[in-house]
């Protein structure tokens, strides 16, 4: 059981419009599933059911269960899921060059030119060399439960490489720095054989 | 051939039908759901959407199609067609019900905080929700008694059955925290496991409150996919024991 504090929340209208996971209602509560909580003149309790009608203690605040996710949000099954880099810009012709990466792997890095048309316009502004976006093909249910196949392809927003992707970065490419080095160390004549 | 028994509305709960099946169908995953939550003081009014479009964080034009619910003092909620956002004075949580946003939460959540350092938080969970269907009453309740058998609540109760189970175990690494395990039933047939892996801010309660933040903010853009993974890894297991076990401790003997 948790001490939430109800503060202004007591003051909001019956009839208010509250999200899912807080409806307030101030009145007994019966529906199935809800979290429900006696109210207090500073404090109310409440505690999550699982099923079943909560009792009703008088005039209750009650909270929908799980129902944090507000009916809006769609869920979207993936069924082919890339990501993607974006290697070079063709302003002209308003498109890009990306590698792409199926992310179910076993798959070689794949090269794509796609057009911005394909872009939702306010991503347009983060289309630039190295830009890493998702692409995912795949099925998502309405709330009313209508099924669409969709291709969501959003650009990442806030992305930093971490401290130790930065080192593994430097020692690969100090790795083949070396190697490019001990190839051009090479006595001039094993090199043209080797040609 | 096994015999099964069903019940009433908890899982694992002995009644009256009983079912015999030779063939364990393996339950079917009927959704998901992602979180993070960071527990803090927190100023709810400020997360509107307007304010997530004006910091790069949210497309402008999702910030004008998103279904606000309310911005208030006490809290504020609003939902955009790929992630909910819910906040109270003391919680902050980003939800969405599908693997294609994960990384985008990740990013909207690590930026939001990266905005917002000085937030005074205290805790942080990354919370994987799994729901299966089970293609029978009985294998719903199977899942109650492998989960918790029953044999102790024999002669103690009339059909016991499983309404939640809460497993808790020790971080895997040195963090502060623990990863907490929760099955319960959601709906007939259909029963949640979530894995809420928490973690608390450092020891030193000295630190300032943009270090605490700094230290959450640094915990999801680097254990993020581990964190999931590990909790998949759970979840996927428990089931994949479940379709192998062959008996069930449903206390009738």
């Amino acid at each position: 059981m948790e001490a939430i504090d109800t503060g202004n929340l007591r003051d909001l209208p019956t009839d208010a419009r509250l999200p899912g996971a807080v409806s307030a209602r101030l009145e007994p509560v019966t529906q199935k599933g809800w979290m429900q909580a006696s109210m207090f003149p500073e404090k109310c309790f409440r505690e999550q059911t699982t099923t079943d009608l909560p009792r009703p203690i008088g005039k209750a605040m009650s909270f929908r269960v799980s129902g944090l996710v507000a009916p809006r949000v769609t869920r979207f099954v993936s069924e082919q899921e890339f990501e993607g880099v974006v290697a070079a810009v063709d302003e002209q012709s308003k498109s890009f060059f990306a590698r792409l990466t199926d992310c179910s792997g076993g798959q070689p890095e794949e090269e794509a030119e796609i057009a911005f048309d394909e872009i939702s316009p306010d991503d347009w502004s983060l289309i630039v060399p190295g830009a890493i976006f998702s692409w995912n093909i795949g099925r998502a249910t309405e709330s009313a439960g209508q099924v669409r196949r969709v291709s969501e392809l959003r650009f990442r927003r806030f992305f930093r490489f971490s401290p130790s992707d930065i080192d593994s970065a430097t020692k690969e490419a100090a790795r083949m720095l070396s190697l490019l080095t001990a190839g051009n160390d090479e006595p001039a004549s094993t090199a043209a054989v080797g040609k | 051939m096994r015999k099964i028994t069903c019940a009433h509305s908890a899982l694992g709960g002995s009644g009256q039908t009983r079912v015999s099946m030779s063939v364990r169908p393996k339950p079917e995953t009927v959704g998901e759901e992602t979180a993070i939550v960071l527990v803090g003081d927190l100023n709810p009014k400020i997360f509107h959407p307007a304010w997530f479009a004006m910091q790069g964080l949210i497309r402008s034009s999702e910030a004008e199609e998103a279904e606000v619910e309310i911005v208030h003092q006490d809290l504020a909620s609003f939902s955009l067609e790929w992630v909910a956002i819910q906040v109270t004075r003391d919680r902050f949580a980003a939800i969405t019900k599908s693997s294609a946003f994960r990384t985008h939460l990740r990013d909207l959540v690590a930026g939001t905080f990266t905005k917002l350092r000085h937030t005074p938080t205290r805790q942080l969970g990354i919370n994987y929700t799994q729901r299966y269907r089970f293609s029978e009453k009985g294998e719903w309740h199977n899942f109650g008694h492998y989960l918790a058998p029953k044999s102790p609540w024999r002669s103690l109760l009339v059909s016991p059955g499983m309404r939640g189970i809460r497993i808790e175990g020790r971080r895997p690494d040195d963090r502060r925290g623990f990863v907490l395990v929760t099955a319960e039933p959601a709906e007939p047939d259909v029963a949640a496991i979530q894995v809420n892996d928490h973690f608390e801010a450092p020891q030193d309660a000295g630190a300032a409150d943009g270090e605490r933040t700094g230290y959450f903010v640094e915990i999801i853009e680097k254990d993020f996919e581990t964190s999931l993974g590990r909790a998949d890894k759970i979840i996927s297991t428990l089931i994949a024991r479940f379709t192998e076990q062959k008996e069930f401790n449903d206390g009738s003997h």
